[in-house]
């Protein structure tokens, strides 16, 4: 078990961290709203992390509250401009937030180190808090989900019109969800960069946005586990089928397409599929 | 009886089309008032205006005398207006307590409650359901409580509505079609609950194609067609107008 532990600790963190991340989006798809704003978010938690545990000589833990704080205040500002664009167009400005950081963390040499990033970190984000933090993510979740918030989410989704004439603010609603999961983007960014003790702008681009929100919908987007789940096989994935170093691709795509099509609720659907299906 | 409501001059255009022209009316405290009109003649409209979901591109709306023709549905269902949909805007998958209790504004849990999941999480989640059963009892529907709304009748939707629509404690409702898609029973199972309403210190404005409905209920009517107003005053006045029978069964060529 502990040699496992040792051959996989990697995979395990990784898995961990994108459990996490995948948290924010899924409370954002629980109103209806893909954002591609992750990537931008968390470089702002990391780089701001980073640089207060380096250049300032701050503890690990306030350094993270910072970069939580930052990212969260940053979801408030990007939310308060783009939560008014509706469906793809709401995605898009996401993605130019994303890229916007992207950019800026290329060219400000002095903080992020430009494009050849910054070098020896200190890893200071350990397994076991990674595993805390994702209890504790859950929890909250859990909480806000099962309680009449969980239900207003749903309402919104479903209806902005019926909540809003039963009156409650739903732009005021989206933009205390999307500051929400600013926080755990920021947060996911402080422990992302001080788990590998190299950070570079690429890092928290396109891809990694993208990734941090197929993961529920994947996992399934309704379901509370979805985003583990989906975090987990997108992390794994990959992983498992180093030894095709051509086909990996493919392959996850392939996986990804045939889930998607088959399980359109998520993975987390499978037991309910396989149970209907031998019933009959 | 003071005058609760007053719509001063409204006009709404569309482009070029005037659903709404110069339309002027009042609605007094604890009457049922009814706008009726054919289809198209921008009833609908006048309730957007009311409710806050559409804005008036000219006139003014006053409650209790205050402006609010420019204020969003949320701040309107806070100051007492709340309102039903002539096409239901329920939540499907929630039940029927569930969509009631959604336009509850108190008593409320706070963040702290609900992360912590406190004791008083648990005995305001108990109140808002005690009243929400309460209130579907009150319109007809209590024996449907715990069921998702998408399986209920059109009626009983209906009535969920109803319920959900006092559950925000108005002092106006605006009724948008109740009737529709009722049976004879549910009608007059639905006249009954509309009569008691001012008693509770509701004010209803009630647009319905149901005349029987319409003519029974109402204290006072008002008759829109094509975007004006016609016609005002008792129902049975209202009914021997010649406008308004030509507004209904058209012109007869001379």
């Amino acid at each position: 078990m502990i040699d496992l532990f040792e051959a996989y600790h990697n995979v395990i963190d990784l898995c961990l961290l994108n459990s996490v991340l995948a948290y924010g989006c899924f409370l954002l798809l629980g109103v209806n709203l893909f954002s591609l704003a992750t990537g931008g978010l968390m470089a702002i938690g990391a780089y701001l992390s980073i640089w207060l545990t380096m250049q300032q000589g701050w503890a690990f833990a306030p350094a993270l509250l910072a970069a939580a704080v930052a990212a969260s205040l940053a979801a408030l500002g990007l939310g308060s401009l783009v939560l008014r664009l509706r469906g793809d167009y709401f995605t898009m400005a996401t993605l130019a937030f994303t890229e916007v950081v992207r950019i800026i963390a290329l060219n400000w040499n002095s903080v992020t180190g430009g494009a050849l990033g910054i070098f020896g970190i200190p890893k200071l984000a350990e397994t076991w808090q990674l595993a805390l933090l994702l209890v504790l993510v859950i929890y909250l979740v859990w909480a806000v989900r099962s309680s009449g918030i969980g239900e207003r989410m749903r309402a919104v989704a479903a209806d902005e019109l019926a909540v809003s004439t039963a009156g409650y603010d739903v732009a005021h609603f989206k933009l205390a969800i999307f500051t929400v999961s600013g926080a755990i983007a920021g947060l996911g960014g402080g422990l992302a960069a001080h788990l590998n003790m190299f950070v570079a702008p690429g890092d928290f681009g396109f891809l990694r946005s993208f990734d941090t929100v197929i993961a529920p919908v994947l996992g399934g987007a309704w379901n509370i586990a979805g985003p583990v789940i989906g975090a987990t096989l997108l992390t794994v994935l990959p992983e498992a089928l180093r030894f095709s170093a051509q086909m990996r691709e493919i392959l996850v795509g392939s996986a990804l397409l045939v889930a998607v099509l088959f399980l359109p609720t998520g993975v987390a659907s499978l037991p309910t599929v396989l149970r209907r299906k031998w019933s009959i | 009886m003071s005058s609760f409501l007053q719509v001063n001059q409204v006009s709404r255009l569309f482009g070029g089309v005037a659903a709404l022209l110069d339309v002027s009316f009042a609605v007094s405290t604890g009457s049922v008032t009814g706008l009726i009109g054919p289809n198209g003649s921008g009833k609908t409209t006048l309730m957007n205006i009311i409710s806050g979901v559409d804005v008036p591109s000219a006139g003014a709306v006053l409650l209790d005398g205050a402006p609010i023709q420019l204020l969003p549905s949320h701040t309107l269902a806070r100051r007492g207006v709340a309102r039903t949909f002539q096409h239901i805007r329920l939540i499907p998958d929630l039940s029927a307590v569930q969509n009631v209790t959604l336009a509850m504004h108190a008593p409320a849990a706070g963040p702290l409650d609900i992360l912590l999941r406190l004791p008083r999480l648990r005995r305001v989640e108990t109140e808002r359901r005690s009243r929400a059963v309460a209130l579907l009892e009150q319109v007809g529907a209590g024996h449907h409580a715990d069921r998702p709304v998408g399986d209920l009748s059109y009626g009983d939707r209906r009535r969920v509505e109803i319920a959900r629509a006092l559950a925000s404690e108005p002092r106006l409702l605006l009724l948008d079609e109740p009737a529709a898609g009722m049976s004879h029973g549910e009608r007059v199972a639905l006249r009954a609950l509309i009569a008691s309403l001012p008693g509770l210190g509701i004010t209803v404005l009630l647009v319905e194609h149901d005349m029987d409905l319409v003519m029974g209920v109402c204290d006072e009517l008002h008759v829109l067609n094509q975007g004006t107003a016609i016609a005002s005053g008792k129902p049975d006045a209202v009914r021997a107008n010649p406008k308004v029978i030509e507004a209904y069964l058209g012109v007869e060529d001379a």
